[in-house]
């Protein structure tokens, strides 16, 4: 194994070697999102040494400064910091650093030959991947890092239960959700406080029903109509039913993060609808038996695309004050090649934006999702990104309750008028 | 007996470092709520008094209030129940004075972060102590109970924030219980007051002016009560959990969502400070006594 | 009379009438006891958290680790870099505290003691204090800091640090001394002794208490706060430990590695604990052996 890795870490040097274009001389103030421990942070801090290596001219200072990195970014600029680069969390950007005017537009960048000899830079993204990092239809942001939003089941639990193939359609799931159910298993798992999560069911149904552009309609109306779209009555039923047949655990609704999670990881529970870390952050407890699988949010009714993801990723931006915008940029380009992607997926187990790159083999479900995409969703469909206090102080909570049972599907709705028009109504 | 000089040199280091480092940043606060701001750039748009206008219609600030104001009342009587009754028992002449001392302490040197994560197991549903605990005594329905479902999660926190915190007021308290003279208490003694007479006729009244300071710190503490919903919420703070700092936190600096609207986040802690001020003052007036010579 | 000290309590006369009261104390005892299990709990808790598999974590509380991982402990001092960010605060933590009761002492001698215009004003604005919250600060102090060249450092820090526990620190400081007994003082001016040494002789061994007080609840406060840290310090080897702890915690989300914070949170409460347990028997033992006028 050791030998190997070596092998494989030897091919991967010459490979980067190769790629290194013209020495650019310059320093990167890079700050990040990750965490020292965590193993991207390690990961980038070896691809930013292995492109040290190739440009001696360009040295890289790396800050992970964990999730508050825009927020501490902000802090850094007003008090006269200099920094070049840049990454978080897409949405947060887009509400952030790209709103706010303080990067650089990319279409130059990605209009140019790929690191790899693609004609373009904008080929080697997994598809309609960059079309969620524009802002008033410029390109600001250079994803790296893809995570879909889906079904992540226990493939042998689903097996064992009669489970032939993965639901197409949400009356399937339904009927797989029973089957499990007499198996004796517990079938969603759900955090009661993780707003974020729990959010994606209602966003999944409305654009399956309704379409990609409902939620920011129903969002920006300012007299709060929209949301009497009897398609939202039912989306809300729908979620319900999902609880009143008990294929969600009663006693969910008292677990907190991660307690829901790690029954899935004890073999208790067998699916939850989350984003592509859940494996990965359970891999101890689940262990390396465990299969996992993934599917799409399913059809509703027949209506919607299962080819429509929503997704969360992680991108590069160069900020407008940086004196060293062609180093960035080309660094940016040496991150996205396929030798770095890959490193970055197999080291990381992370699942990598560069379409030619393998993901995790607990991602392989996850992986064929991804390049079958035909469009990639931002999250809840773009209205984080644009009204973020609407979705923390009106959507998520709303959601939460009605979704947990404290609210009926009527009054869901109800409040979301009411609440929808005071937001507009105070601004 | 004391010379100018004397006074501006004991004040002057102090003052300096609070001036400059502290209320001059209070006052760049004070100024960013009266405009809308992202913190991003120099671009502040003036709106004057809008922000405040705002927060009176904000369900969601109502709602932090509210649940502000409970930490403070409940959890204040519940913590000073607890901490005057352990310094009662604990100052009655027990063995092992100095230990209980230590341990009753113990929870305020954790992390926050970690005394939250033992809660939440504590809390858990399935595999829980406190579950687990009920069952085992044979009280089963008890032990379906969902101590974190979101109608009492803030119940149960607020029953863990008043666990860490007595220890931290029983240290106060005890600090002034310790310059008690002694003698009193035997003279007591002799004329057969029970523990409790002596509580409350000797120590209680010897011990005001420490009582009222502990109440003052309690009263902030309770007010911008932040790091323990912070942490009790790890993966996202559920809104039954707001706190007038938090939703501040939220406003600001965004959580899960990029939100960054500076002015609106300052005038939030503006009303916030005036709260407290108000709170402290009225409690400073309502409980002021002369002191005590003995 | 005036009694500035307290006597020491007469000791039982025999081990009859100690085990009678031992008895009649039972239920004292019991109550104390519980709430030192659930206390001491916690503790063991975290330790032995540090100790297990992620998987164990998760599943068993208070039971003990199937094998002791003692490899975490090690690994998040290296991987995490705690060992690093722990000597960073011994001296920031340290340093900072020292610098605060230095400089409140003082200041609250004279607030409490001296009389001159503005004195309950200026107490007020201390106290006031207290309640602004904290993130609010963040921008301007960093930008303060900066236009000092301060940024980024850990005097910087330390500054701040001493800022921002000022208005707790005067507050205590002043209710503790305007309730000690003025007898020595005025003793000691009759004897003839300038302010300075009023304040040094008469005061200081009376104020102990409160100030150790103010010593063990800033240093234990400082060493645990992360956010004004997360502002100033940029550079990763300047962080103090609480940072270190606060980047674990942020990273649970995707690491699950709650063992590796349960080693880290066990390794930052030692100086703390340490220092709690030294000068809480220091504090007790001042007063034993106080003056008696």
């Amino acid at each position: 194994m050791q030998g190997k890795k070596h092998l494989a870490g030897g091919t991967l040097a010459l490979a980067l070697l190769a790629l290194a274009g013209p020495a650019s001389a310059g320093e990167i103030t890079y700050w990040s999102l990750w965490n020292d421990q965590e193993p991207s942070a390690k990961e980038v801090t070896a691809l930013a040494k292995k492109y040290m290596d190739a440009h001696p001219d360009t040295k890289i200072n790396i800050t992970f400064n964990g999730r508050q990195n825009q927020v501490k970014v902000r802090t850094a600029l007003a008090g006269g910091t200099s920094i070049d680069l840049v990454d978080g969390e897409l949405d947060n950007l887009a509400g952030g650093l790209v709103a706010a005017g303080q990067v650089v537009p990319f279409d130059d960048l990605l209009a140019s030959p790929g690191p790899d000899g693609q004609a373009k830079f904008s080929d080697l993204f997994l598809p309609a991947a960059l079309d969620v990092a524009k802002h008033d239809g410029v390109v600001y942001q250079i994803p790296y890092d893809y995570n879909p939003y889906a079904f992540y089941y226990n493939k042998q639990m689903w097996a064992d239960a009669g489970v032939t193939a993965p639901p197409a359609t949400w009356d399937d799931l339904l009927a797989d959700l029973e089957k499990i159910k007499a198996a004796g298993h517990n079938g969603l798992a759900v955090e009661s406080d993780a707003g974020v999560y729990n959010i994606k069911y209602l966003t999944y149904m409305l654009e399956r029903t309704l379409g990609p552009d409902f939620l920011m309609k129903a969002v920006e109306d300012k007299t709060g109509e929209t949301w009497k779209d009897p398609a939202v009555l039912a989306a809300m039923q729908k979620m319900r039913v999902l609880w009143d047949k008990g294929y969600v655990p009663p006693e969910s609704k008292g677990y907190q993060w991660p307690a829901a999670q790690q029954t899935i990881g004890l073999g208790d529970t067998s699916a939850e609808l989350v984003g592509s870390w859940l494996p990965i952050e359970l891999a101890d407890t689940a262990g390396p038996d465990f299969q996992w699988g993934t599917f799409p949010f399913p059809t509703v009714d027949g209506k919607g695309d299962p080819k429509h993801v929503e997704v969360l990723q992680i991108a590069f931006v160069v900020l407008k004050s940086s004196k060293n915008q062609a180093e960035a940029e080309d660094f940016i380009k040496f991150m996205l090649s396929n030798a770095s992607q890959q490193e970055y997926s197999a080291n990381a187990l992370r699942p990598a934006v560069n379409k030619s790159v393998d993901w995790p083999k607990q991602l392989a479900d996850a992986h064929a999702i991804a390049t079958g995409a035909t469009l990639v969703l931002s999250e809840d469909d773009g209205v984080k990104a644009k009204y973020p206090d609407y979705v923390a102080n009106i959507l998520e909570p709303t959601n939460q309750k009605a979704f947990l049972g404290d609210l009926t599907p009527e009054q869901f709705v109800d409040q979301m008028v009411s609440l929808t028009k005071n937001y507009w109504a105070s601004k | 007996m004391f010379s100018k000089r004397l006074i501006l040199g004991f004040l002057a280091p102090a003052t300096f470092i609070y001036f400059v480092f502290f209320l001059l940043p209070v006052a760049c606060t004070l100024y960013i709520s009266l405009f809308d701001w992202t913190g991003f750039g120099d671009h502040m748009t003036f709106i004057g008094l809008k922000n405040y206008v705002r927060m009176w219609s904000d369900p969601v600030f109502w709602i932090s209030l509210q649940n502000t104001f409970a930490i403070l009342v409940v959890g204040g009587v519940c913590v000073f129940a607890l901490a005057l009754l352990f310094t009662a028992l604990i100052d009655s002449g027990v063995w092992g004075k100095k230990l209980f001392r230590f341990i009753f302490f113990l929870p305020n040197i954790l992390a926050i972060v970690a005394v939250t994560a033992m809660w939440s197991y504590i809390y858990n549903p399935k595999g829980g102590l406190l579950n687990g605990l009920l069952k085992g005594i044979g009280l089963t329905g008890a032990s379906k109970f969902l101590w974190t479902a979101p109608e009492h999660i803030f119940w149960s926190m607020l029953a863990a924030i008043v666990w860490v915190n007595t220890g931290f007021f029983l240290i106060l308290l005890l600090a002034g219980t310790d310059k008690v003279p002694k003698d009193m208490y035997e003279a007591a003694e002799l004329d057969g007051a029970s523990i409790f007479q002596k509580f409350f006729f000797i120590t209680i009244p010897m011990i005001w002016d420490v009582l009222v300071i502990s109440l003052v710190i309690w009263i902030i503490a309770a007010m911008k009560m932040f790091e323990f919903p912070y942490a009790f919420g790890l993966i996202q703070i559920p809104q039954q959990l707001y706190t007038l700092g938090i939703y501040l936190f939220i406003m600001g600096f965004g959580h899960r969502e990029p939100i960054y609207q500076l002015g609106y986040a300052a005038a939030i802690g503006v009303v916030l400070l005036a709260l407290t001020f108000i709170l402290i003052f009225a409690t400073r007036r309502l409980l002021r006594r002369a002191t005590l010579e003995f | 009379m005036s009694v500035a000290g307290v006597l020491p309590r007469v000791p039982g006369i025999s081990s009859g009438t100690a085990l009678r009261h031992a008895l009649a104390r039972a239920p004292v005892y019991l109550i104390l006891g519980l709430w030192s299990v659930l206390t001491i709990g916690a503790i063991v808790w975290v330790v032995l958290g540090g100790l297990k598999t992620k998987r164990e974590v998760l599943l068993s509380g208070w039971s003990l680790p199937a094998s002791p991982q003692w490899g975490n402990f090690p690994r998040v001092l290296s991987e995490g870099n705690l060992g690093h960010y722990f000597v960073n605060s011994a001296l920031t933590v340290t340093l900072s505290t020292l610098a605060i009761i230095a400089v409140s002492v003082p200041a609250a001698y004279v607030l409490t003691r001296a009389e001159f215009r503005g004195r309950e004003a200026l107490t007020n604005v201390f106290v006031i204090g207290i309640g602004i919250p904290i993130p609010l600060l963040f921008i301007p102090v960093f930008m303060i800091l900066a236009w000092l060249r301060l940024a980024d450092t850990l005097t910087g820090l330390s500054i701040v640090f001493v800022a921002v526990s000022l208005p707790f620190t005067v507050y205590l400081l002043t209710g503790f001394f305007s309730s000690l007994p003025r007898a020595l003082e005025d003793a000691a001016a009759i004897d003839g002794c300038n302010s300075v040494q009023i304040f040094w002789h008469a005061m200081l061994p009376l104020a102990r208490p409160g100030i150790l007080t103010a010593f063990i609840i800033n240093f234990i406060w400082l060493w645990n706060e992360y956010q004004l840290s997360l502002t100033i310090i940029n550079t990763g080897d300047k962080r103090p430990i609480g940072l270190g702890l606060y980047a674990l915690q942020n990273a649970l989300q995707y690491t699950s590695d709650w063992p590796g914070l349960f080693a880290g949170v066990t390794i930052a409460i030692i100086p703390t604990l340490l220092l709690y347990a030294v000068l809480a028997e220091k504090m007790i033992a001042g007063l034993t052996a106080g003056a008696v006028k």
